[in-house]
């Protein structure tokens, strides 16, 4: 049997782990999906693999909260488990059917979409999100989070040099797309 | 180039991620994801502490099974009703049809995935639910379909890979663990004279085998529903029991 003392101090670490939980989500929790986003193309299946993200934590709340550079780590976390999942989503889900679609269809807005609605921002993001993954994380990684070269060779378990060189060749695409377009 | 791409984030945040947010519903749905498991996680850590318990309770058991033994339908439930096959129907005008591409209800004949059959049926919603029907229904307009295991008012666990309602256990081809329609045991047979033995993560099947989650009451109007292919898929685990209100149709069959 447990004593009081042993249960008190067993609720205080359930509290200080979903303190800790819902910290991070509030941190993280966006941007992440964004980024699971930039991976999967797909807002459902971003939103599944952030979610289980979360609960990886929390289940290794012992080591996890200790961890110095959490977001560099929990990045790194996020980014393996998209590849993977594109690794294996030889299934897609879809659905067709007029009228329950145009309910849903809503306010989000494919790259592909978007593209007919606006000019030339539109033509930089579609080139963006046409790159391989390879170029894609590093410029999404760069620009859009703000990660020096140093922090996304941490994340992505690269060299710095490696970062460099990959920024490099997907800026001289980008470029290379846009003017073409143009 | 460069200060078009400095301009990456705001661009982006007006366009794709525009409407993103990490909402608090979701943040709701972590919350109780992880508090289910660790509830789980600390029944497991106290294990010993329970054997003795568990003891007096299986010894109980078998005498009440033994003054019962006339009656054996006390200690599961069963469901003669729902076939493991999916039917053949014709579509009437009230139903609609849906293409589906999950193998969430995969039971080894690519049950549901219809670009292996036809188009699925979706009939509209009685108020004659019952256990084994496979509903459609969506949540934060995510659409899933799933099969009805729980009835309002009834209480569900999971038990290494043994659904019991009531604490009673569920004798249905939907009650356990499958991986394509196979069990544990016929799971590992069939894998064992095949080359795929290499390629499997037994560890991660075994603990498949034996999911556990913990007891759930389903309100008022809800059911507690659960794919067949209980890794492949979401359902009440995570989402919890379904309101009605959600329900969109009931899945008929393959159309004719």
């Amino acid at each position: 049997m447990e004593s009081a003392e042993e249960m008190e101090q067993a609720l205080n670490l359930i509290q200080d782990k979903e303190a800790w939980l819902i910290e991070i989500m509030e941190l993280y929790g966006e941007n992440l999906t964004k980024l699971a986003y930039s991976y999967v193309k797909d807002w459902g299946k971003a939103q599944e693999i952030i979610q289980d993200i979360f609960i990886l934590c929390y289940e290794g709340y012992e080591q996890n909260h200790a961890i110095n550079y959490f977001k560099p780590w929990i990045y790194r976390v996020a980014i393996n488990k998209c590849k993977d999942s594109l690794r294996t989503s030889w299934v897609k889900r879809v659905v067709v059917n007029s009228h329950l679609f145009t309910s849903q269809k809503s306010n989000t807005i494919s790259p592909e979409e978007y593209s007919i609605t606006q000019e030339d921002s539109s033509i930089l993001i579609n080139s963006v999100f046409a790159l391989p993954i390879k170029y894609r994380e590093v410029i999404l990684l760069h620009y859009y989070e703000g990660l020096s070269v140093k922090e996304i060779a941490e994340v992505l378990n690269k060299n710095e040099n490696t970062v460099k060189t990959r920024l490099k060749r997907a800026r001289e695409i980008i470029k290379a797309k846009v003017k073409g377009v143009l | 180039m460069e200060d078009k791409l400095r301009n990456l984030q705001s661009m982006l945040d007006k366009t794709i991620y525009k409407d993103q947010k990490f909402t608090e519903n979701q943040q709701r749905q972590i919350l109780s994801r992880a508090r289910n498991k660790a509830l789980t996680d600390k029944k497991k850590r106290f294990i010993p502490s329970v054997v003795f318990g568990l003891f007096l309770v299986v010894f109980s058991f078998l005498l009440a099974q033994l003054f019962s033994k006339h009656d054996g339908a006390a200690i599961s439930i069963t469901d003669p009703y729902t076939s493991s096959t999916v039917e053949q129907v014709d579509a009437t005008e009230k139903d609609f049809l849906l293409e589906w591409l999950s193998d969430s209800m995969d039971r080894g004949n690519h049950d549901y995935i219809t670009s292996y059959h036809s188009n699925l049926v979706v009939g509209s919603v009685t108020d004659k639910l019952k256990r084994g029907d496979v509903i459609y229904y969506a949540i934060s307009s995510e659409q899933y379909i799933a099969r009805i295991v729980g009835l309002p008012g009834e209480k569900i666990e999971i038990q290494d890979g043994q659904v019991f309602i009531d604490e009673k256990k569920l004798d249905a081809f939907y009650g356990k663990a499958t991986v394509r329609g196979l069990e544990e045991k016929q799971f590992f047979e069939a894998v064992k004279d095949t080359n795929s033995q290499n390629n499997i993560n037994e560890e991660g099947y075994k603990e498949y085998f034996s999911t556990d989650m913990a007891e759930v009451l389903v309100p008022e109007n809800s059911y507690f529903v659960l794919v067949d292919l209980w890794s492949r898929g979401t359902d009440s685990r995570t989402l919890g029991p379904i309101h009605i209100d959600d329900i969109d149709g009931v899945v008929l069959g393959y159309q004719e």
